[in-house]
């Protein structure tokens, strides 16, 4: 999976899971704000991240996550480190 | 299954929603519950909504519960921190019994994240998500 097709997954699942409209949603656009998280979305957050991509995510990989690019690096790379892993 | 329910639970009377617990995994419990006169979640003769949610959260913690105890460590403290997809299709009438299963679909940080419903007769009369923060 390219960091295309990845940054198209994750759009597709944020828009029907947090009901934020698409064009909403840029790589600079601040993730938290866009989609109205509070901690109990972050967990929602979580579940869809895990489900679609197959890692675990640890509460400490939000601390370097602002904007919706920041958010796509970080599941690229853990879709990397996962691939090298295995 | 052996045991007394408040082995399981931290509730006490008036408090306690379930009776028996029927069975119990990592993944899951199913209960049984016999609804009382003296309940204090009748409404008009009916167990009413907060009872059957207050029912699923104790089977979640029930299932937490004796888990715990097979393992002998202490069971965590739980709040039920949201309650998703709440669907109340009809209330059981006083002395009638509701056995109720709670599935842990999700485990995310500190939070356990549940599908529990109330069945009476294999209907489903109630049936909803929680998320469950666990304080240990």
């Amino acid at each position: 999976m390219d960091k295309s097709n990845i940054i198209e997954k994750i759009n597709g699942f944020l828009v029907e899971e947090f009901e934020v409209d698409m064009d909403k949603i840029t790589s600079d656009a601040n993730l938290r704000e866009t989609l109205e998280l509070d901690s109990l979305d972050y967990i929602d957050l979580v579940v869809v991240i895990e489900s679609n991509f197959g890692f675990k995510v640890k509460p400490e990989d939000f601390a370097g996550i602002t904007t919706f690019q920041n958010f796509y690096d970080y599941v690229a790379n853990r879709i990397a480190a996962e691939k090298v892993a295995s | 299954m052996t045991g007394i329910i408040t082995d399981y639970i931290p509730q006490r009377e008036p408090i306690v929603m379930i009776d028996n617990l029927v069975s119990a995994s990592e993944e899951g419990a199913t209960t049984q519950y016999h609804i009382k006169e003296n309940n204090i979640f009748i409404t008009d003769g009916h167990f009413n909504e907060s009872g059957l949610i207050e029912n699923i959260a104790q089977t979640a913690a029930a299932q937490a519960g004796y888990i715990c105890r097979q393992k002998n460590v202490a069971p965590p403290v739980g709040f039920i921190a949201s309650i998703n997809a709440l669907e109340v299709y009809a209330l059981p009438v006083i002395n009638s019994s509701v056995e109720t299963t709670v599935t842990i679909t999700n485990r995310v940080f500190d939070v356990v994240i549940i599908e529990g419903d109330v069945k009476q007769h294999e209907e489903i009369l109630c049936r909803c998500k929680m998320k469950i923060f666990t304080q240990s």
